[in-house]
């Protein structure tokens, strides 16, 4: 990815497993001789080396060389449980989603709440990450034309990703839901800054659904 | 500029004309109860040459600009910057050294010099006495 | 310490940006022009990224409260102290009591207001650069308002030779890459990225060839380009990665967007090419209207150009200490 950056893309399947083998190989990548960061995203991480240093090309080999012998380790994470209100103004897309499922709204926001989501990567903005684990019915395409999100904190559907939105600003997800008590998602005076890390466990909690 | 009513002082005077040679005057006069004062700064028609700081290309403008720094005829300041020496990727300035006019380049812009070459002349005019009288 | 006399908003300080806190979501921010504010701080002697201010709409107006030496790079804005007109990418002493004026450039976009001992607000997670989408860092995690005052930290290296010292523009030191047939127009060396080969051989071939055009909607987060649209046969199912600046990105609509320094850290879209890091200077002095081309290049040619920049920083640094040591001589 450019002059001084690789992306490693995980062959195979997105799923726990694999991610886990992921934040093994960034925390091993990162001690490596000319890496300057590397970063886990939906299975595939992201390694930033010094282009002086370090020959991307071997990175490469010794990315794909290192990657099968990468063992699948527990996650280190908490859980934490999110109270949310479906649908409403801020959860604008729960029936277009719905509709898509061949499900109620109600229903939708049950499915969405039924399952414990985990933290796979650091999210688009910090604080809450990318979370995995949404079941395949509720999957939806991104928007062709993002749309203005004031609020933080909205549970959207991308694709087969589902996120809680960590900044305002304009958005190709569909959005279900949103927290119903107000998070500051990073803070970097905080201890710690972001609300959830990868590794995190989150349960959405139905306060209410508005349909 | 000065309180009319307080007394000038020698270090006053001595600012004053500090300021006036600085500045190109010729002639100055101040006037208070009690004190009328002159300098007169007869031209001596000395000529300032001034010298390159380093070995290097000099360029009468800054390569990214137009115009140049300053053209025969312009009065400069001792402060002025009326050229540039580059040094490989620095540039460094020509200062001008003494106020007066300045005649002319002394070297092409663009050409290589090396250190200590002249490469303008100022004509001065501030070489001389001063008189009070009260 | 300066004081803000006068300000338009999106004025902010930076550093060269906020590395290794991509755990936490965070993207890098920092000077969209790093190599004038680096050049900035080393004729100051500062270590290259020592924070200074970006300064991206003018007019800006500072008084100085304190004697200290500066350095103004990036987009010529005909800096003026104390009514003295300053050369472009010039160092000199401000004294107590004068004021600085910048002017909107000409050309480029963005000039840099460097300072003797470095801008000294608070360190986060690593760095001084304000996040200005988020609102943190820098002074007070916003841009610069009228009134505020930013200290300057301490500095060895606290004067300048009279008259100040000057670096040759990179415009002038580093030369871009050329295209055929390219006039008035940015040239970037482009590394094609994971999806480009998924891109039908037209789209390719409008990526690669055409002019693009830089939109009103761009800013420190990204570029919106117009031009053909980029589509692919079948939508593609991108995982969310990481992100670096300079990642040209293709959406639904099929009009590209460069993320830039205060993009997002981690993204979805299908990846054409990423902008070399040596490069990213050149957007950043590139104004809505500006058009673009994108040269190919391999990480092996964008290494090189790398070196290239570095070793004109490190001739300035080492010119810079030399003229600095003969004056106090």
């Amino acid at each position: 990815m450019g002059s001084s950056a690789l992306l490693f893309q995980a062959p195979g399947a997105l799923d726990l497993p694999n991610q886990r083998r992921i934040w093994a190989l960034a925390r091993q990548v990162a001690g490596w001789p000319g890496i300057r960061e590397a970063a886990s995203g939906m299975s595939n991480l992201l390694v930033i080396f010094d282009a002086q240093s370090c020959d991307p090309e071997a990175l490469q080999v010794r990315l794909i060389s290192t990657w099968p012998a990468v063992n699948d380790t527990p996650e280190e994470g908490r859980l934490v449980e999110l109270p949310v209100i479906y649908g409403g103004e801020l959860g604008d897309d729960l029936g277009l989603v719905a509709d898509r499922a061949g499900m109620t709204p109600r229903e939708t926001a049950q499915l969405h709440a039924a399952t414990d989501y985990v933290v796979f990567a650091p999210g688009s903005s910090p604080g809450f990450g990318y979370l995995f684990g949404l079941d395949p019915r509720l999957f939806t395409p991104r928007k062709n034309e993002p749309v203005m999100r004031k609020q933080t904190g909205t549970i959207a559907i991308g694709g087969i990703q589902t996120s809680i939105g960590a900044a305002a600003g304009p958005s190709g997800w569909n959005a279900i839901g949103c927290l119903s008590e107000p998070l500051v998602p990073f803070d970097p005076h905080r201890d710690p800054p972001s609300v959830l890390y990868p590794g995190d466990r989150v349960r959405f909690r139905i306060e209410a659904i508005v349909a | 500029m000065r309180d009319a009513l307080k007394p000038l002082s020698l270090d006053d005077i001595r600012g004053i004309a500090a300021w006036a040679r600085t500045a190109g005057l010729g002639e100055i006069e101040l006037e208070q109860p009690g004190l009328r004062l002159r300098l007169v700064f007869p031209a001596t028609g000395g000529l300032h040459l001034v010298r390159s700081p380093t070995t290097g290309r000099f360029f009468d403008r800054h390569p990214a600009r137009p115009d140049p720094f300053a053209r025969p005829g312009d009065r400069v300041s001792a402060r002025d910057v009326i050229g540039l020496v580059q040094v490989e990727r620095l540039y460094r300035p020509v200062i001008a050294g003494r106020a007066g006019v300045l005649a002319r380049f002394l070297a092409e812009t663009g050409r290589l010099i090396d250190a200590d070459t002249p490469l303008a002349e100022i004509t001065t005019e501030t070489e001389g006495r001063h008189g009070t009288r009260s | 310490m300066i004081e803000i006399v006068q300000t338009p908003p999106l004025n902010s300080v930076q550093d060269l940006g906020r590395f290794g806190a991509r755990h936490y979501g965070v993207g890098t921010s920092g000077a969209m022009d790093d190599v004038a504010l680096a050049t900035g701080n080393l004729l100051l002697g500062n270590p290259a990224g020592a924070a200074g201010i970006e300064i991206q709409m003018f007019p800006f107006l500072v008084k100085f409260r304190s004697d200290v030496a500066v350095a103004i790079t990036g987009a010529d804005c005909r800096a003026r102290l104390d009514g003295t007109l300053l050369p472009p990418w010039w160092s000199t002493n401000a004294r107590a009591g004068q004021s600085l004026v910048l002017q909107a450039p000409a050309t480029g976009a963005r000039s840099y207001l460097a300072v003797a001992g470095g801008v000294d607000v608070p360190v986060v997670l690593g760095s001084r650069s304000t996040c200005l989408r988020i609102g943190y860092g820098g002074h007070r995690g916003r841009a610069l308002e009228a009134g505020d005052r930013l200290a300057c930290g301490a500095s060895p290296q606290a004067r300048q030779p009279q008259g100040g010292i000057g670096a040759e523009p990179p415009e002038a030191a580093l030369a871009a890459a050329a295209v055929d047939g390219a006039r008035d127009v940015t040239v970037l060396r482009v590394v094609p990225a994971a999806e480009h080969d998924a891109f039908p051989e037209s789209s390719r071939r409008a990526f690669w060839q055409e002019a693009w055009t830089v939109s009103a909607q761009s800013n420190r987060m990204g570029f919106r380009l117009m031009g053909t649209p980029l589509h692919l046969d079948q939508p593609l199912e991108i995982r969310s990665s990481g992100i670096v600046p300079g990642i040209v990105q293709v959406p639904p609509s099929g009009q590209p967007i460069i993320q830039l320094r205060d993009a997002n850290s981690a993204g979805g879209y299908p990846k054409i090419g990423v902008v070399i890091d040596a490069d990213l200077w050149r957007l950043g002095q590139a104004r809505p209207g500006a058009k673009l081309r994108f040269a190919s290049v391999t990480q092996q040619q964008a290494a090189e150009v790398q070196r290239e920049t570095q070793a004109y920083l490190a001739e300035v640094e080492a010119l810079a200490r030399l003229c600095r040591y003969e004056a106090q001589g």
